[in-house]
């Protein structure tokens, strides 16, 4: 039978005297590959029982330099055990950021294909390396636990994965006033959840729907849901902290292994990185919202000027003048008289309305300067998100008309449309079939026919009318809309981006790992291999980005645009399909608060 | 190994078991029946002389109440005459004809009743405001370069078959050329006694009437008349000879045409069985003799 040994590194580069019998001793749990635990000299071990999990694996008489191993060793991997109290881990998957029950696979679609691509025969079954994985990960642990078993053992083992850093960090840790901290915290952002988790409830309440209609409060809703999370979070992190700490307690290794065979680590870290990602974000964010609040202070004069310019322009000027030339022959093409003038009037009443009641009102220059420094001071509270979507919203208040005429536009043209249709059909002498779906002929009366031919003949000559104040609106709205999605992005940016996964691999990779990567050495006697640790890519980092651009594209730069632009289909923003990717990192439900409690106090009990 | 295509021929060994059925026997079969129909066709024996004559007299006779729509628009817009008393007589008239046909022909009457009457004349009243402001801002001769090439896809879109399938293009394009017309019209009355008329005349005439040559003669001698008023007497002889150039010389050409020089309607003289030459060539050897 033949297996694997795993070997790590710093038992390699020791120095030991040349002379000395060395004996290599190992640990393998049930279902795991042997890991050697510890080198020991032969005048310990000797005369010493040693019991399982744990068995000699290898010898090396004084004067050799090759280690001469026990039968059935195939190979040996070599690995550089990761320190568990800085949180590096092997992971044969790559940890995931998002939360796994909203991972979203973009490349398969295909229902069946998962099926087959899920099913266990297809599958290169890999428990075992992942059990031995598990057993790396908390290797100082099991050395910690076998030295406690053999004390004889411990006093040549210089190993430790603790440095006078951590060593201090657990002094502290175990100060009262520390602990106390931590629980007023916790309590605090109990207290938060508790308003936060109905608030954001009721934003989403379906009557209202409150967070599709206005980005201000998609923010709000946002940082409702990340506080309700904080507590859920805090608690999971604690807990596998206490049971990392409670490890050297376990007598039975039985014990022990039970409760690490599940993936702790990859279960753990991810909240980790996700809690301290928020909370870093959310510090950015008011950092971010100062240097703009002070920004808009400082050139108030200049940017409410030419905000009065370009709303005036943009929404008021431009629009009358497009109005009034379509009422007038525009480029030359001749409309019809009556029905461009009835529509153009009616265009041009709304637009002075609108703008005498709120455009004139907003835009005059010292209120424009006093919202902008309400907007400078509220970004320096509630930080730049918060600031971007006020603007977001105020501008789409201003140009509400322009959102109206786009609809009255757009039906008048898509109702034109489907009476043409059906119309036509009647031309032909078909008509539409509604239950079985299709067009079929019909006898039509020949009263229905002159009606339906006069019909369609005054649509035919009033298309062209419809066509030029469809077109032009559109346009309108279409900029407007290209406008929305440029700040709804920067919004999205700053509000996920995965600055601490980022900033994590620069500074350890070994903390974030995205995969297993095994190295060919070069050897004389028996197969050796370098287990390394593949740090997470940043593709993957940004990955809801990725998905989020390309939803973008898919729906507002794609051929299906261009077809609803023809039908005359309703083209809006719909935050809640568009941005629902980036709540990745939030659970759909926010937790309730009184199995919180429950939690806590079991905990603590 | 390749198989030989299929012949559809009796005593010949093929490779084919004997309930074959061959995909192409469909499309051959259907050109045999074209060919059948095309050698049968009525048009290739002179003896059908008078048969063909009265379709063209008959096509002719739709160009004619054709012609009637720009007369009653010179009529109403370069006389400026009042079109009302037209419109009642021509109201009365066919009104007349209706009830009178009422027991001949249940088929279409039926579909003519006094509701539907009633409900087209109230929309037509309604829409023609509408209708006469639909071009207005054109300018008049893109209305009668317009209306003219509405009037040729209208004549060719005509159908004169038998059991008239409801097949409205012909209204549709109507309706066109008159609305293009309508838009020089100066008053609602006018427009909406124009358009009553040409309906009238152009689609419930045609299916009340019974043709027969006193009707011909009569609508003839109207609409010759009135050209001769309109554009001189010059033209309607001009007219009148081409009118009799068509309807005594063109039935000889066309037979003779079908007979001899009628393309055959598929392009498959390829069958080395069905025919010698190909569809270019005269069917009979013409000899110079």
């Amino acid at each position: 039978m033949s297996f694997c040994l795993f070997w790590p590194d710093h038992l390699k580069e020791r120095r030991f005297s040349d002379d000395d019998d060395l004996i290599a001793i190992c640990i393998a749990l049930k279902g795991t590959d042997r890991v050697v635990l510890d080198i020991l000299r032969e005048g310990l071990v000797r005369g010493c029982d040693i019991e399982s999990p744990y068995s000699i694996v290898g010898v090396r008489k004084g004067g050799d330099s090759g280690w001469r191993l026990i039968d059935g060793v195939d190979c040996v991997v070599e690995f550089k055990a990761p320190r568990s109290t800085m949180l590096e881990f092997f992971s044969l998957e790559p940890i995931s950021l998002s939360l796994p029950e909203k991972r979203m696979d973009s490349k398969v679609s295909n229902v069946n294909f998962i099926k087959i691509s899920e099913n266990k025969r297809y599958f290169n079954d890999n428990t075992r390396f992942k059990r031995t994985l598990g057993l790396i990960n908390f290797y100082y642990t099991y050395l910690m636990a076998f030295h406690k078993k053999y004390p004889r053992f411990a006093e040549s083992s210089l190993t430790s994965d603790k440095n006078i850093f951590g060593m201090m960090i657990d002094l502290l840790r175990l100060n009262l006033v520390y602990q106390w901290v931590g629980k007023g915290f916790f309590y605090i952002t109990v207290s938060f959840a508790l308003i936060t988790n109905p608030l954001s409830k009721f934003l989403n309440w379906n009557l209202l729907n409150l967070v599709n209609k206005s980005a201000t409060i998609q923010q709000i809703d946002l940082r409702c849901q990340q506080f309700s999370y904080f507590p859920v979070q805090y608690l999971r992190i604690n807990e596998n902290v206490s049971i990392r700490k409670a490890m050297p307690r376990f007598k039975n290794y039985a014990e022990a292994s039970e409760g690490l065979r599940k993936d702790l680590p990859s279960n753990y870290y991810p909240d980790y990185i996700r809690f301290y990602n928020t909370v870093w974000l959310m510090l950015n964010d008011i950092s971010f919202g100062m240097i703009l609040g002070s920004f808009l202070l400082q050139y108030s004069t200049q940017i409410a000027n030419f905000a009065h310019t370009f709303i005036n322009g943009y929404l008021y000027s431009l629009l009358k003048l497009v109005t009034i030339s379509l009422a007038h022959n525009p480029f030359g093409i001749k409309l019809n008289e009556e029905l461009a003038s009835f529509l153009s009037e009616l265009f041009l009443w709304i637009i002075e309305f609108s703008y005498s009641v709120f455009i004139k009102r907003v835009s005059a220059v010292d209120n424009l300067t006093k919202i902008i420094s309400a907007v400078a001071n509220l970004s320096c509270i509630f930080g730049a998100t918060f600031a971007l979507s006020l603007l977001i919203d105020c501008f789409s208040f201003l140009s509400l008309h322009i959102r109206f005429f786009y609809l009255i536009s757009r039906k008048l043209y898509h109702w034109q449309l489907n009476i043409m249709s059906s119309l036509f059909n009647l031309f032909c002498g078909k008509k539409f079939n509604v239950l079985r779906n299709r067009v079929d002929h019909h006898n039509f009366e020949i009263d229905q026919l002159l009606l339906g031919t006069l019909l369609f003949i005054i649509l035919v000559f009033l298309l062209p009318t419809v066509l030029a104040f469809y077109s032009s609106y559109t346009i309108f709205q279409l900029g407007m809309l290209t406008l929305e999605i440029i700040f709804e992005s920067t919004i999205s940016l700053l509000n996920h981006f995965p600055l601490f996964a980022l900033l994590l691999r620069i500074k350890d990779r070994r903390r974030i790992p995205g995969g297993i990567a095994l190295r060919y050495n070069d050897s004389d006697d028996i197969l050796r291999l370098k287990l390394l640790n593949k740090p997470l890519p940043v593709s993957l980092m940004f990955q809801p980005f990725a998905l989020l651009m390309k939803q973008i594209k898919y729906n507002y730069c794609s051929s299906i645009i261009v077809n609803k632009l023809i039908k005359g289909l309703p083209i809006t923003v719909d935050r809640n399909k568009l941005y629902q990717v980036l709540y990745s990192s939030l659970p759909s439900k926010p937790i309730n608060i009184e199995d919180l409690y429950n939690s806590t106090h079991k905990k603590n009990n | 190994m390749e198989k030989k295509p299929w012949k559809r021929l009796l005593w010949l060994k093929q490779d084919y078991p004997d309930n074959y059925t061959d995909p192409n026997f469909i499309k051959k079969a259907e050109t045999f029946h074209k060919r059948l129909n095309f050698l049968n066709s009525p048009y290739k024996h002179e003896s059908n002389y008078f048969k063909v004559r009265y379709e063209f007299f008959q096509f002719y006779q739709s160009i004619l109440n054709v012609s009637s729509i720009f007369l009653i628009f010179a009529y109403i817009y370069y006389y400026k005459q009042d079109p009302l008393p037209l419109t009642i007589v021509v109201t009365v008239v066919v009104s007349c004809l209706l009830m009178s046909k009422k027991h001949d022909n249940p088929l279409f009457v039926r579909l003519l009743n006094l509701k539907s009457v009633i409900i087209i004349t109230f929309a037509m009243l309604t829409l023609t405001p509408v209708l006469k402001s639909l071009s207005k801002t054109t300018a008049s001769d893109s209305i009668w370069t317009l209306s003219f090439w509405l009037t040729l896809m209208y004549i060719s879109a005509l159908s004169n078959t038998k059991d008239k399938k409801s097949s409205n293009v012909s209204t549709n394009l109507l309706l066109a050329v008159v609305t293009a017309l309508a838009s020089r019209l100066s008053s609602t009355t006018e427009v909406f006694c124009f358009l009553y008329i040409c309906i009238q005349v152009n689609v419930l005439l045609p299916n009340l009437i019974v043709p027969s040559y006193l009707l011909a003669l009569i609508s003839n001698i109207i609409v010759y008349a009135v050209i001769t008023q309109i554009l001189g007497w010059h033209y309607t002889i001009l007219i009148l000879s081409t009118f009799l150039l068509y309807i005594i010389v063109l039935p000889h050409w066309f037979i003779y045409w079908q007979i001899n020089y009628r393309m055959l309607e598929d392009g498959d003289g390829r069958d080395e069985k069905d025919c010698l030459i190909t569809s270019w060539d005269a069917k009979r050897p013409v000899l110079n003799c």
